[in-house]
């Protein structure tokens, strides 16, 4: 494969991968201009250093990996401690998940449902958040991501399971509290 | 409070991720209709999942404007290393090449005048001196003189390309491309060549090919045999792609194709980038897929695959990624 086609090559998983990266990069550094430096010089560096992973099956997981080892750097030791431990005992939990179920309205009724998600998916605990955006970004597999995060398929299942049911809840609390808000409100109007 | 228990739980994540069996579904829709209590929480999970991965795989940074950026930051370095080497050699070059040139200028000033046809925008026909008729792809060039003379008819090609090559058994026809020779009596044919390969399927008549860098190696390629020369030498074969042609004719034709290579086909003929996603590539049994489309814009033709197999698609810049449904 000559040069120009490995930049096309490159070009297309800088496509494809960018945009992932980012937020996956925005959640440990909080700021979206660093998130998007962290991930172009990953991407820079890549070119002139390590051309040989552009082909390689390797180059998502490889990519990831880079991203979080250069926000880890931006954040310094002190939050890198922190953060960087990842290991199955910290995951040690009790499976019995349990769900609650309301019938109350449906949670179609409430007002941007998607935002209140959205801020769901921000409060998440660190770790789970991370596998959880790992997870349903669609860029890696299950085993990828147990591979990058150094843990087993079974602890990144049980994280993904954690969130929906954090999720869950959370919906149903901002339902719970926003139901008696909005109807104090238009008892006002 | 309801408890759900784990093969359950297991079940509602394989559902989720498209990949559950007959008998798991049957299983998890008897759940389902056990209580209602079940349903909603399912119908909870599911548009959690379905909405946090919509919410995730949204797109929110500008890919087009970083990638300028970092296109920018290393073309001054790609062209740095590359310009050392090659500005001396070029230099040298040049010197000897226009010496050279203005020398033959002057005692030949009878060099044949070289017509150049390019295809820019769309397809182009090209009819040469001697009656043969090409295509060009968009994107492809020929040069060729605007009298054949001598007793080869040579002409030279960059991109795709169909010939209907006059038949003129005492001028044999010569396309030259950057690693190959092409040589033919009259015959039809086409020829895809560019910097990492020349590939060329013949139609009728036969075709000699012959390796520049090796001119021993010679290879004569029969009607329904396609052909491929790179640097690690040829590669001949029965025809198998029957869109070979589309670019020209505008049809394409699927039997029984697979996903992924409607997926290469469908790239290659609209010039983007379609591909399946990786759990739609990684589902046990895959749809194939049997299709005509006539000159029908790419997203007719997705629309009908969606139809026809449930296969849905969505836009990210100008890559198509195709899902189940």
């Amino acid at each position: 494969m000559n040069s120009n086609d490995l930049y096309v090559q490159f070009r297309l998983l800088f496509r494809q991968l960018y945009d992932p990266l980012t937020k996956y990069a925005y959640t440990f550094v909080l700021d979206h201009t660093s998130a998007e430096d962290i991930v172009q010089d990953v991407f820079v560096r890549i070119w002139e250093k390590h051309q040989s992973i552009i082909e390689s099956p390797q180059a998502r997981p490889y990519l990831y990996r880079a991203v979080k080892n250069a926000c880890l750097n931006h954040l310094g030791s002190k939050k890198r401690i922190q953060l960087a431990s990842f290991s199955d005992a910290d995951f040690d939990e009790n499976n019995n998940i349990t769900w609650t179920v309301t019938e109350e309205p449906d949670e179609d009724d409430i007002p941007n449902y998607r935002e209140l998600l959205k801020k769901g998916i921000e409060q998440l605990p660190e770790k789970c958040r991370e596998i959880f955006l790992l997870s349903r970004s669609g860029q890696l597999s299950n085993q990828e991501i147990a591979d990058h995060l150094g843990i087993s398929i079974k602890t990144v299942n049980n994280q993904t399971w954690k969130a929906m049911k954090l999720l869950k809840a959370f919906v149903q609390k901002a339902k719970s509290w926003l139901w008696p808000v909005i109807t104090y409100f238009f008892t006002r109007l | 409070m309801i408890q759900i228990p784990e093969h359950i739980i297991l079940l509602i994540e394989k559902q989720l991720n498209g990949h559950l069996n007959d008998e798991e579904a049957h299983i998890l829709q008897q759940w389902r209709s056990e209580k209602r209590e079940h349903e909603v929480i399912y119908q909870q999970l599911e548009k959690i999942w379905q909405q946090s991965g919509s919410i995730l795989q949204e797109t929110v940074y500008d890919e087009e404007q970083a990638w300028s950026k970092v296109d920018h930051r290393l073309s001054q370095g790609r062209n740095r290393s590359t310009i050392r080497l090659i500005t001396r050699l070029a230099a040298a070059a040049c010197i000897a090449g226009v010496l050279f040139i203005a020398g033959w200028l002057f005692y030949h000033n009878q060099a044949p005048a070289l017509q150049l046809a390019k295809a820019d925008q769309m397809n182009m026909p090209v009819t040469l001196p001697d009656g043969s008729q090409i295509i060009l792809r968009k994107g492809a060039t020929l040069s060729y003189p605007k009298e054949f003379s001598g007793n080869i008819r040579e002409v030279t090609l960059t991109g795709e390309a169909w010939f209907e090559v006059q038949h003129d058994k005492s001028h044999p026809f010569r396309i030259q491309t950057k690693r190959a020779t092409m040589e033919v009596l009259g015959t039809t044919f086409s020829i895809n060549t560019n910097d990492q390969k020349d590939e060329l399927i013949v139609a009728t008549g036969k075709v000699l090919f012959t390796n520049k860098a090796d001119t021993a190696e010679k290879h004569i390629i029969y009607p329904h045999q396609y052909s491929v020369l790179t640097k690690n030498g040829f590669d001949t074969k029965a025809l198998t792609d029957s869109n070979f042609l589309s670019w020209k004719t505008g049809i394409i034709k699927f039997s029984n194709t697979s996903i992924e290579e409607m997926a290469s086909t469908l790239s290659n003929y609209y010039g983007l980038y379609v591909r399946p996603d990786s759990v739609l590539k990684e589902l046990p049994v895959l749809p194939t897929i049997t299709a005509k489309f006539d000159k029908q814009p790419l997203d007719s033709v997705l629309e009908e695959i969606k139809l026809l197999v449930n296969i849905s698609y969505r836009k990210q810049n100008d890559t198509i990624v195709l899902f189940k449904q």
